[in-house]
Parts: C-alpha cells; sequence; structure tokens
C-alpha cells in the first residue's frame, strides 16, 4: 500500500517539476486521482517528503485553499454557486431543489459517497446563472427537471 | 447596438484552437514585426494608445512595460493574469476560449519587451474544464516555434506554462498570486518591495491581465490610432464587458467607452429581464461599486465612474431588478469578503467578521442605530488600515450602498 502513495506522488511530482514550486499543481493533481476530491493525510506527508518541504506547509496550503480538501467528499462533488449574479436570478431555488432532490444540507455527502452538496463563490458562469459545478463540468440555465436529469445520469453511472 | 470587434475581432473566425487558422489571419505577426521595429517603438505604441490595464488597478500598460524593462533580476517573469475571481466577471474566460493564441501573443510581445523568458498563465481552478486546450495551444506554439529558443526566428526566447490556482479570490493579486505559485497558501505580502522587482521567487514579475495582454496585440496589429478612434480621452479604446443578472441577453461583449449604463443594459444585454424596472447594478465584481436605476445615465468610462465613487473594475456589470433585495445583496457580498479575506491583516479578517453579523441584522430588519454606527466605523478602519487591495476596495460596494440606496439603511420603528 505504502509503495502505491509513493509511486503516485513521485509520478505526479516528476510531471509537475521536483520542487516547492509545484506543490499546488501536485496538490490539485493528486486530488483529482483520489476520487474523492481530498489529499489524504499519508499522501499529503509523501507529498511533503518528495518536495523537500515541510509536513506543516503541505496542510496549511490543503486547508486554505478552497479547491483542497483534506476530508473525502463525494464521486462527484456538486458545487452551487451563491455570489452575486447567481443570488440575483435565484440561486437559493437552485439549492433549494438541489437539496430536495439529493436529500442533503450543504456540506453533507450521502451514505453511498456518490454525492457532496456544497455551495461556491462564482464559478465566471454568470451568464448562464444560477450555476452550478459537478466536478470540472459547469451546467447553467437550470430547471428543476435538469437537476433532476443531472442527478439521475449520475446515479445511473 | 453593434458590438465593437477590435480586441474580439477574431473571435468566431477561427475555432480558437488551430495554430495555423491563426497564423494564417495574420496571428504573430506582432511578434516578427518587434523583431524590425524595435522595442521602444513597441513600447510606445502602447503607451501612446493610452491603453490601462484591464485587471481592475487601471494602471497604464505603457508605463508598467518599460518599468518591467528596468527591473533587474537573472530571471524574470510576465505573469498572465487568468486568475478572474471578482463575481460577475468572465470576460477573460471567452478571451482564453475564442482566442487564446492571441492572448500568447500579447505574453510573447510583454515578454521580449520586459527582457522576460519565462511565461506563466495563472489560470483560476474553476476554470480547469479549459487547462487541456491551453495547454494544447501551448504545444502547438512550441511545435511551430512561435515559443522556445528561438520564437519565430527573431533571436529572442521566450516559453509559457500553465499553473491553475486552487479557488482564492486573494490570489489575483499579485504577491498572493506569486506566493502560491511558490507552493505556499495565497497571502499578500507588505510592500515595498513591489511584485515588479520583486514577485515569483523574488524575481521581476510583470503580472498582467488576460484583456490587456489580448488588447496589447490588437493595438500593435492595427496601431495606436485605430485603438484612441474608439472611447473618450481618458478612456481610449474599447472594454470587454461581462454583464449578468436580470437582463434579457447576459454574456461578454466588447464596447467602445463612453456609453451610459442604459445604453449598455438596452444595447447589449438586450433590455431588462421580460420588461422588469431596473433597481441598480453593481459595476466592477464583487468590490465594485452600486449604482441605483436613476443614475444609469452615468458614462462607462474611468472618469465617469470615478465621479460618482466608482471604477471600471474587473468589467463586470451585474443587474438587478425591483424584485431584488439590496439587504440580500450586501449580505451575498459580505459573505463572499468574509469567505475570502486570506486573515493575514486585522482590518480586513476582524472588520468581515464584525461587518457579517451587521449585515445578518439588516437582512432580517432587525438593526439598531449602533450597528449601523459600526457599519459605517467598519468601512473607515477597512479602507484606511487594510494590507492589500481586497480589504481596501471591499469597502466600495458597502459605501456606494449608503450613500446612494438611504431606503435600505432605513431602521424599522421598533428598533
Ligand atoms: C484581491 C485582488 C484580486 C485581484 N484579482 C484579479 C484578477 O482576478 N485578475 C486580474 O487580472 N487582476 C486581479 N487583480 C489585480 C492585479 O493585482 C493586478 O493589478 C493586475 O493583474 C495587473 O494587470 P493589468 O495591469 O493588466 O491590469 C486583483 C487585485 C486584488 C487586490
Ligand atoms: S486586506 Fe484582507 S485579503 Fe488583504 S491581506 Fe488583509 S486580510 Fe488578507
Ligand atoms: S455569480 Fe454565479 S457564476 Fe458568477
Amino acid at each position: 500500500m505504502e509503495g502505491v502513495v509513493q509511486n503516485l506522488v513521485a509520478e505526479a511530482c516528476a510531471k509537475h517539476g521536483n520542487d516547492s514550486s509545484a506543490l499546488l499543481p501536485v496538490l490539485l493533481e493528486l486530488q483529482e486521482r483520489s476520487g474523492k476530491h481530498y489529499v489524504s493525510r499519508e499522501i499529503a506527508e509523501e507529498v511533503a517528503r518528495a518536495l523537500e518541504v515541510t509536513p506543516g506547509q503541505v496542510f496549511e496550503v490543503v486547508t486554505y485553499f478552497a479547491a483542497l480538501s483534506d476530508k473525502p467528499r463525494g464521486k462527484y462533488l456538486i458545487q452551487i454557486c451563491e455570489s452575486t449574479a447567481c443570488s440575483v436570478v435565484g440561486y437559493n431555488a437552485l439549492l433549494d431543489w438541489f437539496k430536495e432532490e439529493l436529500g442533503l444540507e450543504v456540506g453533507q455527502t450521502d451514505a453511498d459517497g456518490l454525492f457532496t452538496l456544497a455551495t461556491t463563490h462564482c464559478i465566471g458562469a454568470c451568464d448562464v446563472a444560477p450555476a452550478v459545478r459537478i466536478n470540472n463540468e459547469v451546467f447553467g440555465n437550470l430547471t428543476r427537471e435538469k437537476v433532476r436529469e443531472l442527478i439521475s445520469e449520475r446515479r445511473a453511472g | 447596438m453593434e458590438q465593437v470587434r477590435y480586441i474580439t475581432e477574431w473571435f468566431g473566425r477561427y475555432d480558437g484552437q488551430n495554430i495555423d487558422d491563426y497564423i494564417k489571419l495574420g496571428g504573430f505577426e506582432t511578434v516578427r514585426q518587434l523583431a524590425d521595429r524595435g522595442i521602444e517603438a513597441t513600447v510606445a505604441i502602447i503607451a501612446e494608445s493610452g491603453l490601462q490595464g484591464r485587471g481592475g488597478a487601471a494602471y497604464p500598460t505603457g508605463i508598467k512595460l518599460t518599468q518591467a524593462r528596468e527591473a533587474i533580476g537573472e530571471r524574470k517573469f510576465v505573469v498572465c493574469n487568468a486568475d478572474e475571481g471578482e463575481p460577475g466577471t468572465f470576460k477573460d474566460r471567452e478571451l482564453l476560449k475564442q482566442n487564446i493564441y492571441q492572448v500568447i501573443e500579447g505574453m510573447i510581445v510583454a515578454g521580449i519587451c520586459s527582457d522576460a523568458k519565462e511565461g506563466i498563465i495563472y489560470i483560476r481552478e474553476e476554470y480547469t474544464w479549459q487547462h487541456e486546450a491551453i495547454n494544447d495551444a501551448i504545444r502547438q506554439c512550441r511545435d511551430r516555434k512561435v515559443l522556445g529558443e528561438n520564437v519565430l526566428g527573431t533571436g529572442y526566447a521566450f516559453d509559457i506554462r500553465l499553473f491553475s490556482g486552487a479557488g482564492a479570490y486573494v490570489c489575483g493579486e499579485g504577491f498572493a498570486l506569486c506566493e502560491s505559485l511558490e507552493g505556499k497558501p495565497g497571502r499578500p505580502r507588505t510592500k515595498p518591495p513591489f511584485v515588479k522587482q520583486a514577485g515569483y521567487l523574488r524575481l521581476p514579475t510583470l503580472v498582467i491581465n488576460t484583456e490587456t495582454l489580448s488588447a496589447i496585440a490588437s493595438i500593435l496589429r492595427k496601431g495606436a490610432d485605430s485603438f484612441k478612434a474608439y472611447g473618450t480621452e481618458i478612456s481610449t479604446g474599447t472594454k470587454v464587458i461581462s454583464i449578468s443578472g436580470k437582463v434579457n441577453k447576459p454574456g461578454v461583449y466588447e464596447i467602445p467607452f463612453g456609453l451610459t449604463i442604459s445604453e449598455i443594459i438596452d444595447g447589449f444585454g438586450g433590455g431588462m429581464k421580460d420588461g422588469s424596472k431596473g433597481y441598480f447594478v453593481q459595476i466592477g465584481g464583487a468590490s465594485g461599486g452600486l449604482l441605483p436605476v436613476g443614475m444609469w445615465n452615468t458614462r462607462y468610462t474611468y472618469e465617469g465612474l470615478e465621479a460618482v465613487g466608482l471604477s471600471v473594475g474587473s468589467g463586470a456589470i451585474v443587474v438587478a431588478d425591483e424584485t431584488n433585495d439590496l439587504r440580500d445583496y450586501l449580505k451575498v457580498i459580505g459573505e463572499f469578503f468574509l469567505h475570502e479575506s486570506c486573515g493575514k491583516c486585522t482590518p480586513c479578517r476582524e472588520g468581515n467578521r464584525q461587518l457579517h453579523f451587521v449585515l445578518n441584522n439588516l437582512a432580517a430588519g432587525t438593526a439598531d442605530a449602533a450597528d449601523l454606527k459600526r457599519y459605517d466605523s467598519i468601512m473607515n478602519v477597512m479602507k484606511g488600515g487594510s494590507l492589500c487591495g481586497s480589504g481596501k476596495t471591499e469597502v466600495v460596494p458597502f459605501l456606494t450602498a449608503r450613500k446612494y440606496f438611504p431606503e435600505a439603511f432605513r431602521l424599522e420603528e421598533a428598533n
């Protein structure tokens, strides 16, 4: 198991340059590859070793940046924009639809580890507000029907 | 109203991805011209055009390039600021998507003019879906020797890499951006020295907005006079704006400076959504000022907005109608900054915490006179005492709200 982590980290570090300037890209890549949108303690420590920075620096970076997480999240990270443009065109309704369809509150992950419901600041999709980001995809101009579809497509796999 | 096609001239003229199509249109000609024309003459054209930085601070780009050239360091960097973190802003997204090569062309010119050999496109994490296309464009540039040891045979060296942020608004600020490039939590440093002297790795770093870079390429292609044909004497040229909110046609539009807010909403935004009645706009992002419908005859220029306490900022225009509540909107802005304050300095960190309570009370209709007093004093402290532009400019929406929307601050009788 340890060897797997080492290889994974070594590979990411080799790709992004083996120094502290590679920390952010390395963490983002490893988080993406975790499948659960998080950087485990094990990975964080191995990254610190590989890039010769203190574990403290790695943990500080992981907790500072909103895109990084030290706790596992669902396979699908659903982030609903709550910034200015989305707020004037009804982000509240969109949030409610997701809450109801998923049976989750903001910050919760479902029992299967499939969905995490979260809010986010502006994702630069204000022209299709209210907007939502699911992993690296952005969806806008949503109706309740489309919300249902987005969820059921992902449930189906 | 017809859009201007100056910076965005080649939008839709090719697929935005194939470098050969871009070259066929005349792409990268300004790099070749630079080799003949010389650096000083090139910077002089930019200075003559009157172009001001489109990242928010409106610093004259000609002067910026000259200063970047004067900075001394064994390595020098050009960073394309594609962090686009101001809520309501999505125009850099389109400049990257529809014409990435023009951004790269602007970067090469800026690099050669400032004697930097390394370029970095710093893109926000929220645009991860664009990373692959940008990396592919960089690869095509290397294949065609547009980037590398000998750029287009000019003898200059310049290369670019893509770097992703990780979801921190303050990383759009120059120093915070450099810190995050170095693998640290992105928090601003104290000045001086400045980013241009000691930025990334404490080396000279030219941080410049995506639109500014695109504009550099267009201006060199067409001449300073063609740019100055648009706009006003102070606000020369065109601006790529992002319109969103309660309008019929939200989107990215290139406009000449000098139109009124109403003209922009009606002429480009397609008018108010389903004919609703306007209430306010926020101009320039979350840190931008609020303007009531009665003042929508204000001209969209640096000087016109400054006269009423606002600025162009990020080029965002968020439109709200009568069904929107300004108090709720202020709460949304407050939550944004509460979340995004990096916590390094007390005025901004504590100011945002206190403001949060006041804004909640205001939105709930339970605010009293003491709350309003606190509101005003928080603004004073944040404006004067914050370390970076985030805390300093965050006060703008709150001050303009106080000034132009007395109705939102009228206390309920019971309080
Ligand atoms: C908190 C904060 C956030 C900023 N965010 C951005 C941004 O997302 N994009 C940008 O180009 N400039 C941003 N800026 C401005 C930059 O610090 C810098 O002035 C700008 O990139 C310089 O480019 P320009 O001369 O082309 O305007 C931000 C500034 C502050 C204080
Ligand atoms: S003003 Fe705010 S964002 Fe800027 S350094 Fe201070 S705490 Fe950080
Ligand atoms: S405000 Fe929601 S995507 Fe920009």
